[in-house]
């Protein structure tokens, strides 16, 4: 990730009292929340990754049971059982992977940030922000994705 | 093997300031897409207008609430980089606390939901197990 400029000099002058204790108070706040959003999102990837496993072993059992209840066309049983089910696991990839990001990231955030029996040395603090930035950089992204995603729903709805 | 540069706080802070800048922007972009998309949701008509209406709503205030809060984390980490004021990085972290509160509050809500659903769809289990 590219690092703003800033002069040797800026650099020194900046994080000499950059953080003083009202603003070591609240980041050590902030990062006790950073911590338990984080471990959800890891445990939510863990799901993730558990139904991902459990739809794609027990597929054929769900499809009979589907088939009982609605009525399943032949194309749409074949598609399932096709390319369906790895349309189906990709998606189910990218959205683990996701929440796994999210959570290692905003972990680690939490995870340098001051909390008792551990006093965050300025060495740290920069690894915490710098895993801070990863995580803010994957929401603008994630964002930008459903923005152009939600921009197509609207067109679509539109002119189509 | 090189060795890697140690990374420098300040810098580490104006990286995140970056990038919360632009997530916040692309939050309140989203918001305003959301408002075209329950417009067009209202044109539609019937028993989804009300739906609609109070999903926007709820996403709209959260949605808000958080990406002000970021970006008073990107205007007072700016100000005291700028002013050399370290009660101005405190009042940045600050918004960035509740920016994390709010979030995490919500986990929490979704969460506890999530567990009372399938606390009821065991105990639904259990009594239909009993009967038969």
């Amino acid at each position: 990730m590219q690092e703003p400029d800033m002069t040797e000099q800026e650099n020194q002058l900046w994080e000499s009292d950059i953080l003083q204790p009202e603003a070591t108070r609240q980041l050590a706040i902030t990062g006790r929340w950073a911590s338990f959003v984080g471990i959800v999102y890891l445990s939510l990837s863990a799901i993730v990754c558990m139904i991902m496993v459990l739809i794609v072993a027990n597929l054929k059992y769900i499809l009979d049971s589907l088939l009982l209840i609605n009525g399943l066309s032949e194309t749409a049983l074949a598609f399932m059982m096709g390319a369906g089910k790895w349309l189906f696991m990709l998606m189910m990839a990218i959205s683990g992977l996701n929440f796994f990001l999210n959570g290692m990231y905003l972990f680690r955030f939490g995870k340098a940030t001051p909390h008792p029996g551990f006093v965050s040395e300025d060495e740290d603090l920069a690894g915490s922000f710098h895993s801070l930035a990863q995580y803010l950089s994957l929401t603008a992204i994630l964002s930008v994705i459903s923005l152009v995603m939600n921009l197509l729903a609207v067109v679509f709805y539109l002119f189509l | 093997m090189t060795k890697q540069t140690p990374l420098r706080l300040g810098t580490q802070i104006l990286l995140s300031v970056k990038w919360a800048r632009y997530a916040a922007i692309l939050s309140l972009m989203n918001l305003g897409l959301g408002l075209l998309q329950m417009l067009v949701g209202w044109t539609s008509g019937g028993a989804v207008r009300i739906g609609t209406l109070f999903t926007f709503l709820a996403s709209a205030g959260i949605t808000l609430v958080m990406s002000i809060n970021l970006y008073q984390y990107v205007k007072y980490s700016r100000q005291a980089k700028l002013t050399h004021d370290a009660g101005l990085m405190g009042r940045a972290l600050y918004h960035l606390r509740i920016y994390f509160t709010v979030m995490g509050i919500l986990f929490v809500i979704i969460t506890t939901l999530v567990m009372l659903f399938l606390l009821l769809g065991l105990l639904v289990k259990i009594v239909d197990y009993a009967r038969a």
